[in-house]
């Protein structure tokens, strides 16, 4: 007597036969992955800008703070505020100036230019963030970073005299006519260029009082150790690890939002499919009696029963995230759009997280069908 | 083919009054043939074909099929033994609710499912169903109609031998003996129990067994 392992039992013609209860369970799991993906969306729209914004620069960039100060210029009391500015910062650029070639030896760093820094804003659509304007006192600083950056101009021109600028074009939407607000009076936009890091750049004023180095880097580094070795004091130094820390204490708590909302709706739904699920087994108690009976392992039954469950959950699964990336296009026309927030539609975190939470759901979907498993017998036992 | 020796089933073996369905029982089947076993309610007849078919297991003694015990034999082994070797009538249909006359046939095929299409439509057929009435579902099926189905169901893996408890018992006269017939013709190259308390559709039986309160009462062989 040999076992025989041919024909399986096969899923399809209780799908094909329950139509309604299968969509039924469909559905509900499509909501539920549109829900986990709006709200990856909705929180990716929140947070994404936040990175984007302020991090992506930094892969190329380096922002720091030495001071080149001269303590021997004192105020005179014939000088003028405004003459004392210019010479301060003009002794500075020069000090700066004689370092320049040292500060550009550090590794992965292509060229190094001082700046005076404005500030621009963005809004997400929770909160609103500053990113730097970078200011320069003359046109050959401002190709060089435009070149480095590889930017492109999309409309208008390059900036020539001072107070001139050119903004990213999504800065520019986000901020309507309130761009120039965050600036000092007396500049004009001349220019726009679209870019992934978000730069915007221009000729500065000659009242800017603050100067920053900006060190162009070939890949994402920090110079602060760099600078150390060449023995150079350095006061602060922004780069894509620090600010990434910097980010995650601001905005990470958006994170355990999704979090706590994922679990919540998981539990609820959960125990609603669970018990649907119960019902619709303990139907099938005489069914799965009788296919033991007739020479069926527990397992055969289990697979089959598992196949079925595959095909509602992948199915739900799909037909979810399709709906929920229906949901964030039309999310992203409504409401993104006119607030110049650009996230794509398509979230990998989204598919993934629904993805992992309805996959939780069915682990948990095996609970009943142990149990009713177990309760399977052979059909004289019903008939006593 | 099938060898019982002192097989005995007690129920409610923990109880004071244990109740025998089946007490020493020797009994030996032949290879080919219809069997009939004729007993009242509760004689032990049902009994005696569930533990022949290893639905249920004996409390004492041994059945031995085709000289091998079929008493403490593997879970595979058993799956085996239901699914290629035996074929089963159950006394209540039990069909699946939701399939369709011909997928209730197919659902213990072996087979490529388009065979075993094939094979169950012609089944049906063969045992007096009409062709409109293939794809409906039990429901919408009279009982004589369901009957037919789970012989069907039954023959679908050519077994070697066909356990049918009371197979007749939803159908007409005539509709009886027209199963009768086919299972007559079925035994002629394998072993068909039947089990019933209606001695005149068993009379042309090449056996017919007699329990009584679990134990044999008569066992009449046609000449």
């Amino acid at each position: 007597m040999k076992a025989n392992g041919k024909a399986k039992l096969s899923p399809w013609p209780y799908i094909k036969h329950n139509k309604r209860r299968m969509i039924a369970l469909i559905i509900s799991l499509s909501v539920f992955a549109v829900m986990l993906y709006a709200v990856c969306y909705v929180i990716d729209c929140t947070t994404k800008p936040f990175y984007e914004v302020e991090l992506n620069k930094y892969d190329s960039e380096n922002i720091v703070s030495i001071k080149y100060t001269d303590d021997s210029i004192k105020k005179d009391e014939k000088m003028t505020d405004e003459e004392y500015t210019k010479l301060f910062w003009d002794r500075v650029y020069e000090n700066f100036e004689k370092d320049r070639e040292k500060l550009k030896s550090v590794e992965h760093v292509d060229d190094v230019l001082m700046y005076k820094s404005g500030m621009l804003r963005f809004r997400s659509i929770m909160g609103e963030m500053s990113t730097p304007i970078f200011l320069f006192e003359n046109t050959e600083d401002i190709n060089t970073l435009f070149n480095h950056e590889k930017l492109k101009l999309i409309k208008g021109r390059m900036p020539q005299t001072r107070g001139e600028i050119v903004v990213d074009k999504k800065i520019a939407d986000n901020q309507g006519d309130d761009l120039l607000n965050s600036l000092a009076e007396g500049y004009k936009v001349v220019g726009y260029v679209d870019s992934d890091k978000y730069i915007s750049f221009g000729y500065a004023q000659e009242n800017e009082n603050n100067g920053w180095i900006l060190f162009l880097t070939n890949q994402r580094t920090s110079v602060r150790k760099g600078l150390a070795n060449l023995g150079i004091d350095v006061i602060s130094c922004s780069d894509y690890y620090s600010e990434k820390r910097n980010l995650k204490n601001e905005v990470g708590s958006f994170e355990g939002v999704k979090m706590v909302f994922a679990l919540v709706s998981n539990i609820v739904l959960s125990i609603c499919i669970m018990v649907v699920l119960s019902l619709h087994i303990s139907d099938r108690h005489n069914e799965w009696c009788l296919i033991s009976s007739i020479g069926f392992a527990k397992i055969d039954i289990y697979v089959m029963a598992l196949k079925e469950l595959l095909v509602a959950f992948i199915s739900g699964i799909i037909l979810g995230i399709g709906l929920g990336y229906g949901c964030a296009e039309l999310l992203d026309k409504l409401s993104m759009e006119p607030l110049g927030i650009h996230v794509s539609c398509l979230s990998i975190e989204g598919i993934k997280f629904a993805v992992i939470m309805i996959m939780v759901i069915f682990g948990l979907c095996q609970i009943p069908l142990f149990v009713n498993l177990n309760k399977v017998t052979t059909v004289d036992e019903i008939e006593e | 083919m099938f060898e019982l020796k002192d097989a005995t089933m007690i129920y409610d073996i923990e109880k004071e009054e244990m109740v025998y369905a089946m007490k020493n029982i020797n009994l030996s089947f032949p290879d080919t043939g219809l069997i009939g076993i004729i007993g009242p309610s509760g004689s032990g007849k049902s009994t005696l074909m569930y533990t022949m078919s290893t639905l249920k297991k004996l409390t004492e003694g041994e059945i031995l099929y085709n000289g091998e015990s079929v008493i403490n034999i593997s879970d595979s082994k058993r799956q085996h033994l239901r699914r290629d070797e035996f074929g089963f009538v159950f006394q209540r249909h039990y069909l699946v609710p939701y399939m369709t006359a011909v997928e209730n046939v197919i659902l213990a095929a072996n087979d490529s499912i388009a065979k075993s299409k094939e094979k169950a439509r012609n089944l049906l057929l063969e045992i007096g169903l009409r062709e409109k009435e293939l794809n409906k579902k039990p429901g919408k099926l009279s009982g004589g109609q369901r009957q037919r189905i789970a012989i069907a169901r039954a023959m679908m893996n050519d077994p070697k031998v066909l356990f049918a408890d009371e197979p007749t018992a939803s159908l007409d006269h005539e509709n009886a003996f027209l199963v009768m017939k086919k299972l007559k013709e079925y035994s002629k190259n394998r072993l068909v129990i039947v089990i019933t308390h209606d001695a005149s559709i068993i009379k042309d039986a090449d056996k017919v067994i007699e329990i009584w309160d679990g134990t044999i009462a008569n066992i009449k062989e046609s000449v």
